[in-house]
C-alpha cells in the first residue's frame, strides 16, 4: 500500500514537474501587471471586487485600496484603524460591496460611504456568500456563523456552532443545509433555530484544511479548494454529499489552494500559493475536465503565489498576488509560445501551416510546432545541409516540399524524402542572398540582393532575370508578392509600385507612394483583387487602389512607421509587424489598434513572417518566438466607460465628489475637476467631452485629459462629463455636478428686500419720529403758546390796557395839541381863503402849524415838520408852537428870518438844558410867513422846507434854507427872508414831507415833490375848499392800503 | 574537463566557507546554541510518562515591523512516521500544525494569557488562523521540510514594546500517541533556510528531546529581566537522566532538582543582582553511568510573580533587552 502511495507520489510530482517545466518554454500570455512603479504601493492581495461605479476594490494588507485603471487610491476604514485588513469581499445583488476583515469587522459601501456592522464579535472574518433571498452569510473563524440582512444590516441572525471548530469557508447546499469547510474537515450542516447542527463530516478530506467552496450548478455541484491537498469536486444528491477527485488529474491533487473563483462563462479559476492560477472548464454535468490552462511565471505572470481572482464588468480577469501586486488579463486571445529553450532556436523568420501543425522557420532550421498542446517537435536543423549559411527565407510547399534562401550560399530544396540540395546557386554572392521566396504556381520568384531571379519550380532553369537593367528601380529586392491577377509587385526602394509580368516586363505604377523618408517598401499584402498594401521602411503603409494611394503613418495611429512584415487576414484587417510590436487596422473601420509585444519578451516582428491559419488564427513570428492571435478569444470593446467624476479642487482645497459643491461668494474660483472613464481594459484608449452649463456653449471636443479647469463668477453651473471608449461607445447619461457660487449679499433679492424694508422702516422710523417729535413740539408749542398766550393775552390786555391808557392820553394830547393849534377860521378870515391838510400819523402829530394875526396888517403864518413823529414829535411841535408864541406874539418879532434864528437859538437851548442826557439833536424844519394882509406883501424864510407859491395861476417851487431849526448847533445856520408881491387869488402852500415822502401808487413808490407840484398846480384854481378835498382824495387814492409813514401837514393860503 | 570540476568544487566550497551560520543554518528551533536535536509532542492518546504532559507545544515568532517582505515557518519531518519519530505501536498519530496570526496571539497581553500555550484548557488556540496542515503518516515529509506561508507582518498581533507582530504555530497531537520529533525554521524563503534580521522565537514551556549520547549536552538560556528576583524552575519526566545545572557568570553550576517519571521537580532559584541583563545557562547532561535513551523533557520557569518566563530560542542579534515596567496585575480572590 505503501509503495503504491509513493508511486503516486512520485508519478504526480513528476507529470507536474513535466508539466510546469514544459510550460516554461511553452506559452505565456498578455498579462499587464501592476506593482509599486503603478503606484500600487501594497503588493500583497487579498481580495478583488468591482464596485457599481467601476472602480475596482483591492484588499491589501495595509488596507482598502481603489482602482480606476490609472490610479491607486488608498481607502481609510471610517475608525481608521491600522493593522486591519480585507482579507474577503462579495458584491451583493443591491450593487454593494462587502468586506471582511481580519480583525472580526465588516464593512459595506453604500451611496459612496464605507459603513460598518457594530459588535459582531468575532475573530475573522474568512469567507461570505450570499443566499438568493438577500442575506449575507459570514463564516468567522470560530463560535457562529453570521447571517445579515443586505438591505438592512443591523438585522443579524446568529448561528452557534461546536466550539473548537475552525472555520475557513462556506456554502449554501440544496434542501437548505450549510456546507462548512474547517481547519481539518468538511462538514455537511444544518441550522436549527440560533445554532449550527453538524450532520456529518464528509468523508474525504479529514486532516485537511478546506480553503474554498465554489458551487458549480445549483444542482448541487462544487469544487473545493484545500490547502496542499489540491482541488475535489463535492456532489450532494438527496442529501448525500459525496466528495470524489477526478481521476485523470492528478496534478489537481498536489495543488496548495488558496481560492476559486467562477467566472461568467462557467470558467473556473483555481488561485494557488506557489503552483500559479490554473484555467478549468469542466463538462456540462461537471463530471470531467473539458481544458485547462496553467498560467505561470512562464506564461508571464509576476509570480506563483495567488491568493484571489476576479473577473469585471468587462470580463477581464484580474490576478491578486500575495507579494507581486495584481496582474490584468485582459484577454487571452494573444499568447506568446517560446518553441525552443535556446534563445536562437525562437528567431522564428517563417510560418506555415504544414498539416495540423506548423513550421516554425529559424535561421538554422525549423520546428514542427503544435499549437494546440503549444508543444514542437525536435528542432530539425538545416545548418550542415545548407553550407552552413544562415536561412534567410523558407517557402513550404503545399505538398511539403520546402525552399530554403540562404545567405549567399543561393537555394535549397529540402524534397519529400527529407533530402536537402542545392536547387539553384548563381555563383553572384548578392544574387545567392535571398530574402524571400515565392510562387506563382509554375515558377519561383526569388527576392535577391541582385534583383529577381524567376526560376522554373522544377527545373530550377532561371527563367528571367529582373534588375536595374530591365527598368527595376533598384537591385535589392525586400519581397515578390504575387497578385490575385498574377502580376508580381516588387518590394525595392521604389515611389511607385513596380509590377513585373513575365510577357510584358516591368510596369510602373502611376500613384506615387511619398514619404518623409527615401521610401524603400519591405513587404505587400492583398486584401482584394488590386487593394495593395504596402509597408514601408520610415513611411509606415501605403494603401494603392486603381493608382489612388493612401498613406496611413504613426500619425493615424499605427505602433511605428517601421513596417516589417504586413498580412491581410480573412476578418479585413491588415496586420503589421513592427520592431516592438504591432498594429492592426480595421479595413471597414478605419481604427488601428496597437500591441506592444512585452508579453512576449519584447520580440523585434520578423520580415514575411506573418501567417493566418486556416482557422483564422493569426502568428507572428519575432525574434523571441511566435505570438498567436486568436480572434475568437478576442473581447470586442462593447462596454462603455463608465463616468466617474474622482474630486473636484477648489482653490486650495480637494473634495471628493458630490453632487452639489455650494460656495459663498468670491469674487472668483478656481475650479479643477479630476475625472476618469473607467474602462479597466484600456483605460489610455478612453476620451472625454466635457461641459460646464452656464458657462460653456457647447461640448468640448474628445480629449483624452481627465482634468478640466475653470475659472468660475458667482453663479448656478453644472458640469457635465461623457466618457468614449475607442469605438465610440458611450453610457447614455452624463457624469454631473453642480456648483453654486452665491451672488454677493448686496446682489441678493433678500438684501434687496432688507435694504427696501429698512428704508421703508427707516423713513417710516424718522416719519414717526419726526410726526412724534412734531406732535410733541406742537403739543409743546400748543402748550407753550397756551402759555405764552396767556402771557400775551395777559400782556395784551396789560399792552390794550396801557395802549387805551397811552391813546387816551395821546388823545388827550392830541386835544391839547388840538387845542393849541390856532383855528383855520382865522385864516380864513384874514385871507381870501384857505385850507389845512393836517393827518397826524399817530394820533398826535409833530407837524404843526401856527398863525396869528399880530397887528391889523401882519399876519404871520408857520408851518412846521418837527423832528421825528408821534408823542415826541408832539413835544417838539408844543416846545415849537410855545416858542413860536413867545417870540412872535410876546417879543413881537415878526420878520420870518429872525423868528427862525431865535427860535432856532431858544430850541437848542431848550433842549440841551440837561447835558448829562447827552445832546439833543432834536430839532424841526419849517417856514415863515409873514402876511401883509392889505399889501399883500409876503415875506418868508424857510428852514429846509420848500413852499409853492402859484403867481397868477403859475407855480413856483421855491426852496427853503438848507439847515433846520435846533438840531445840531455846530453848522453856522442862515436864514435869510424873500419877499413876494402877491395879487389877488395868488395862492401859497407849506407843506410838510409826510405828503411827498407818502408811499403809493401803483408801484408803491413815494409821491415826490413833483407829483405835488403837478397837482397844486392843477387845483391851485379851484376853490380852496374844493382843493383840500381833491387833494385830500388824491393823498388818500395815492397811499392806498400803504400805511402812512409821516406826519402830513398841507396848508393853501389864498390870497 | 575534470580539472575544471575540481575548481567548480573548490570555488563553491570556498563560497560557502564565507556564507555565515546564520545563513546556512537560518533561525531554527531549537537554536544550534541550545544543542537540542528536537521538539517533540507526542499524540493525545500518548502517555505523559514518556514525556509531554500536555501533548502540545506552542511557539512563538515575532517579526520586526520593518520586515515588508514575505516570509514562511518551515517544519522540518513534521510528519508522525519514518525517522526521528517516536512510535509508540502502529503509526497511528495525527499532529496538526496551526499558525495563527491577529489579535489575540501576543502572549504579553493580559487578555491573552491562554495563548501562551501553558494549558491546553482555556483559549490556547486564540488569534486568527493563518495556515493549518496535519501530518500523520506521511513517508513523503519524512526527514523532508513542509512549508507554511507566505506570511507578511502585519498578519499578526502587533506588540508596540516589541516593535513586532507576533504569530504563534502550535503543534497538537490531535489524535494516536507517537511521538512526534521535529524542528522550526523560520526563513525568507520557501525553500532554503534565509533567516530575517532581528526576527525572534521563543516559548513560555519548552518540551524536547535530550541526545541519544552521553557526552551531549543541552543548554537553554531564559533571560533574566530586570525586577526578577527568584526563577522558580520545572521540570517534568526528566527520568533522572543525569542532571540540570544552573551556570551564570555569579554562580558555577547550581544544580536543581531532577524529575522522575511522569512527575514535576521545582527549584527556586535566587537571582543575583549581577545576574540581571544576562541570561541563566540551564545545562542538560545526560546520565554518564548509562545512556537513557529517547528521553523528552519539559521545562518551565516562572518568576516570583507567578509569570512564566520566555524561552528565547532563535534570536538573530541577541536575546532582546528592553526596560520593562512594572505590571500590575489584579489578585484573583
Amino acid at each position: 500500500m505503501q509503495s503504491v502511495t509513493t508511486r503516486k507520489l512520485i508519478f504526480i510530482t513528476f507529470w507536474c514537474l513535466f508539466l510546469f517545466s514544459s510550460l516554461l518554454h511553452g506559452q505565456s500570455y498578455r498579462f499587464r501587471n501592476y506593482s509599486a512603479a503603478n503606484g500600487l504601493t501594497d503588493p500583497y492581495i487579498y481580495t478583488i471586487n468591482q464596485d457599481a461605479n467601476g472602480f475596482l476594490w483591492l484588499g491589501t494588507s495595509t488596507g482598502l485600496v481603489k482602482f480606476d485603471g490609472w490610479n491607486f487610491t488608498h481607502v481609510n476604514f471610517p475608525d481608521s484603524v491600522v493593522n486591519r485588513y480585507a482579507s474577503v469581499c462579495l458584491k451583493d445583488k443591491n450593487g454593494n460591496l462587502w468586506f471582511g476583515c481580519n480583525d472580526g469587522t465588516l464593512f459595506y459601501t453604500e451611496k459612496n460611504g464605507l459603513h460598518q456592522i457594530p459588535n459582531l464579535n468575532i475573530q475573522s472574518v474568512n469567507f461570505m456568500f450570499e443566499s438568493p433571498d438577500g442575506f449575507i452569510w459570514i463564516i468567522p473563524q470560530d463560535r457562529m456563523i453570521l447571517k445579515i440582512n443586505e438591505s438592512n444590516p443591523g438585522e443579524i441572525s446568529r448561528f452557534y456552532i461546536a466550539r473548537n471548530t475552525l472555520m475557513t469557508t462556506g456554502s449554501l447546499a440544496p434542501g437548505g443545509k450549510i456546507i462548512l469547510g474547517t481547519q481539518e474537515n468538511l462538514l455537511y450542516c444544518s441550522l436549527y433555530k440560533d445554532s449550527v447542527k453538524i450532520e456529518t463530516a464528509i468523508k474525504g478530506v479529514e486532516y485537511s484544511k478546506v480553503q474554498t467552496i465554489q458551487p458549480l450548478d445549483e444542482d448541487g455541484n462544487y469544487i473545493l479548494g484545500v490547502e496542499s491537498n489540491g482541488i475535489y469536486k463535492l456532489r450532494i444528491s438527496s442529501n448525500k454529499p459525496v466528495l470524489s477527485r477526478f481521476p485523470d488529474h492528478h496534478e489537481f491533487e498536489s495543488l496548495n489552494v488558496e481560492s476559486i473563483y467562477k467566472d461568467q462563462s462557467g470558467a473556473i479559476w483555481i488561485a494557488t500559493n506557489n503552483n500559479g492560477l490554473l484555467q478549468v472548464r469542466f463538462s456540462s454535468n461537471s463530471e470531467s475536465v473539458e481544458s485547462e490552462i496553467n498560467y505561470s511565471i512562464a506564461s508571464g505572470l509576476p509570480g506563483q503565489n495567488i491568493r484571489t481572482v476576479f473577473q469585471d464588468m468587462e470580463k477581464n480577469i484580474w490576478i491578486g498576488f500575495y507579494g507581486e501586486g495584481l496582474s490584468l488579463l485582459a484577454s487571452s486571445d494573444f499568447s506568446f509560445y517560446t518553441p525552443s529553450d535556446k534563445p536562437e532556436g525562437n528567431n522564428i523568420i517563417y510560418i506555415n501551416q504544414l498539416n495540423d501543425k506548423y513550421l516554425l522557420g529559424t535561421p538554422g532550421g525549423y520546428f514542427i510546432f503544435n499549437i494546440k498542446t503549444g508543444k514542437a517537435e525536435p528542432f530539425t536543423t538545416l545548418v550542415s545541409q545548407v553550407q552552413h549559411s544562415e536561412i534567410l527565407s523558407f517557402r513550404l510547399e503545399p505538398d511539403g516540399r520546402l525552399w530554403i534562401g540562404t545567405k549567399g550560399s543561393g537555394l535549397f530544396l529540402k524534397n519529400l524524402n527529407g533530402v536537402t540540395s542545392q536547387f539553384y546557386r548563381s555563383g553572384n554572392n548578392s544574387e545567392d542572398n535571398i530574402h524571400n521566396i515565392t510562387s506563382d504556381g509554375n515558377n519561383l520568384w526569388l527576392s535577391t540582393l541582385d534583383g529577381v531571379v524567376i526560376l522554373d519550380i522544377n527545373s530550377g532553369k532561371v527563367i528571367k532575370k529582373f534588375s536595374t537593367d530591365n527598368r527595376l528601380p533598384h537591385n535589392s529586392i525586400n519581397q515578390v508578392f504575387i497578385k490575385k491577377d498574377g502580376g508580381a509587385l516588387i518590394a525595392t526602394e521604389c515611389d511607385r509600385l513596380y509590377d513585373i509580368r513575365l510577357k510584358s516586363g516591368v510596369n510602373i505604377g502611376k500613384g506615387i507612394l511619398a514619404g518623409s523618408t527615401k521610401n524603400k517598401i519591405l513587404c505587400f499584402a492583398e486584401s482584394a483583387p488590386g487593394e495593395i498594401w504596402a509597408g514601408t521602411s520610415g513611411n509606415g503603409i501605403f494603401y494603392v487602389s486603381n493608382d489612388s494611394v493612401t498613406k496611413i503613418t504613426t500619425e493615424n495611429g499605427l505602433l511605428s512607421n517601421y513596417c516589417y512584415s504586413i498580412l491581410s487576414d480573412s476578418d479585413n484587417k491588415i496586420w503589421i509587424g513592427h520592431e516592438r510590436g504591432f498594429s492592426r487596422y480595421d479595413i471597414n473601420t478605419g481604427i488601428i489598434k496597437v500591441f506592444n509585444n512585452d508579453f512576449a519578451k519584447g520580440g523585434n516582428c520578423n520580415p514575411h513572417s506573418l501567417f493566418e491559419t486556416k482557422d483564422g488564427k493569426v502568428l507572428i513570428g519575432t525574434t523571441e518566438g511566435v505570438i498567436c492571435f486568436d480572434r475568437v478569444k478576442e473581447k470586442k470593446s462593447v462596454n462603455a466607460p463608465i463616468n466617474n467624476i474622482i474630486s473636484v479642487t477648489i482653490g486650495e482645497n480637494r473634495y471628493p465628489y458630490q453632487p452639489v459643491y455650494s460656495l459663498p461668494y468670491s469674487k472668483s474660483y478656481s475650479v479643477v475637476v479630476d475625472y476618469v472613464g473607467i474602462n479597466l481594459s484600456d483605460p489610455e484608449k478612453v476620451s472625454y467631452k466635457t461641459r460646464m452649463d452656464n458657462y460653456d456653449d457647447n461640448w468640448s471636443a474628445l480629449k483624452f485629459s481627465r482634468e478640466e479647469k475653470y475659472n468660475l463668477r458667482d453663479g448656478k453651473y453644472k458640469f457635465n462629463l461623457m466618457s468614449v471608449n475607442e469605438g465610440g461607445i458611450q453610457q447614455k447619461t452624463n457624469s454631473t455636478f453642480d456648483i453654486l457660487i452665491k451672488k454677493p449679499f448686496w446682489r441678493t433679492w433678500w438684501f434687496f428686500l432688507i435694504i427696501f424694508t429698512a428704508l421703508s422702516g427707516i423713513v417710516t422710523l424718522i416719519i414717526y419720529i419726526r410726526e412724534r417729535s412734531q406732535r410733541e413740539m406742537n403739543e409743546y408749542l400748543e402748550s407753550e403758546l397756551a402759555e405764552r398766550t396767556q402771557v400775551v393775552l395777559k400782556q395784551k390786555d396789560e399792552i390794550e390796557l396801557q395802549n387805551i391808557e397811552i391813546t387816551d392820553s395821546i388823545n388827550y394830547a392830541k386835544r391839547i395839541q388840538s387845542s393849541i393849534l390856532p383855528d383855520v377860521n382865522k385864516l380864513r378870515d384874514a385871507f381870501e381863503d384857505a385850507f389845512i391838510i393836517f393827518h397826524p400819523r399817530d394820533i398826535v402829530s409833530g407837524d404843526f402849524y401856527w398863525f396869528d394875526r399880530i397887528d391889523e396888517e401882519i399876519f404871520v403864518i408857520v408851518c412846521a415838520d418837527s423832528t421825528g413823529h408821534g408823542v415826541p414829535g408832539a413835544f417838539m411841535s408844543m416846545i415849537g408852537s410855545t416858542l413860536l408864541q413867545d417870540i412872535v406874539t410876546r417879543k413881537g418879532i415878526t420878520r420870518p428870518s429872525e423868528v427862525l434864528t431865535l427860535l432856532d437859538k431858544q430850541i437848542f437851548s431848550t433842549l440841551n438844558q440837561n447835558i448829562d442826557v447827552g445832546v439833543s439833536n432834536d430839532g424841526m424844519d419849517m417856514v415863515v410867513f409873514e402876511f401883509n394882509v392889505k399889501t399883500r406883501q409876503v415875506r418868508f424864510a424857510s428852514a429846509m422846507r420848500p413852499v409853492i407859491i402859484v403867481l397868477g395861476g403859475e407855480s413856483y417851487y421855491i426852496r427853503g434854507n438848507r439847515c433846520s431849526v435846533g438840531g445840531e448847533s455846530v453848522i453856522e445856520k442862515f436864514f435869510d427872508d424873500q419877499e413876494y408881491f402877491l395879487a389877488k387869488g395868488d395862492t401859497v402852500y407849506m407843506f410838510s414831507d409826510g405828503l411827498p415822502d407818502q408811499f403809493g401808487g401803483a408801484d408803491g413808490k413815494k409821491m415826490k415833490i413833483a407829483r405835488l407840484k403837478k397837482l397844486l398846480e392843477e387845483v391851485s384854481k379851484q376853490p380852496m375848499s374844493e382843493q383840500k378835498e381833491i387833494i385830500s382824495n388824491f393823498y388818500f387814492d395815492w397811499k392806498g392800503d400803504y400805511e402812512q409813514v409821516d406826519d402830513i401837514l398841507l396848508m393853501g393860503i389864498k390870497v | 574537463m575534470k580539472l575544471i570540476n575540481i575548481y567548480k568544487i573548490i570555488i563553491i566550497g570556498f563560497f560557502l566557507c564565507f556564507l555565515s551560520p546564520a545563513e546556512v543554518n537560518a533561525q531554527p528551533v531549537p537554536s544550534l546554541d541550545e544543542n537540542i536535536p528536537f521538539l517533540v509532542t507526542f499524540g493525545k492518546d500518548g502517555d505523559r510518562s514518556w514525556g509531554d504532559f500536555n501533548f502540545f507545544q506552542t511557539w512563538f515568532f515575532a517579526i520586526p515591523k520593518d520586515f515588508k517582505d514575505r516570509f514562511y515557518i518551515r517544519v522540518f519531518d513534521p510528519d508522525v512516521s519514518g525517522e526521528n519519530d517516536e512510535q509508540k505501536g502502529e503509526w497511528n498519530t495525527k499532529m496538526q500544525y496551526s499558525v495563527y496570526g491577529g489579535k489575540g496571539v501576543d502572549p504579553e497581553k493580559s487578555e491573552n494569557e491562554d495563548s501562551r500555550g501553558a494549558l491546553r484548557t482555556g483559549n490556547f488556540k486564540s488569534g486568527t488562523l493563518l495556515s493549518s496542515k496535519i501530518f500523520g503518516n506521511d513517508p513523503q515529509y519524512d526527514n523532508k521540510y513542509y512549508t507554511f506561508g507566505p506570511f507578511i507582518a502585519t498578519q499578526g498581533d502587533y506588540n508596540e514594546k516589541w516593535k513586532s507582530y507576533m504569530f504563534k504555530i502550535i503543534c497538537d497531537g490531535i489524535s494516536g500517541d507517537d511521538g512526534n520529533l521535529y524542528k522550526y525554521f523560520l526563513s525568507r524563503d520557501p525553500n532554503n533556510d534565509v533567516p530575517i534580521e532581528g526576527a525572534n522565537a521563543f516559548t513560555y514551556s519548552y518540551t524536547f528531546r535530550m541526545w541519544n549520547d552521553i557526552k551531549s549536552v543541552s543548554h537553554i538560556y531564559p533571560y533574566i529581566d530586570t525586577g526578577i528576583v527568584y526563577v522558580l524552575e520545572r521540570n517534568f519526566d526528566w527520568d533522572d537522566d543525569g542532571e540540570i545545572l544552573v551556570v551564570s557568570r555569579v554562580r558555577r553550576g547550581y544544580k536543581v532538582k531532577v524529575s522522575g517519571q511522569n512527575n514535576w521537580e521545582e527549584t527556586k532559584i535566587e537571582v543575583d543582582p549581577r545576574e540581571v541583563g544576562s541570561s541563566l545557562d540551564f545545562q542538560f547532561h545526560k546520565n554518564q553511568e548509562y545512556l537513557v535513551r529517547n528521553n523528552n523533557v519539559v521545562i518551565s520557569l516562572q518568576n516570583q510573580r507567578g509569570d512564566n518566563l520566555k524561552f528565547f530560542s532563535s534570536p538573530i542579534g541577541g536575546v532582546p533587552v528592553y526596560v520593562s515596567k512594572p505590571v500590575y496585575r489584579q489578585i484573583k480572590k
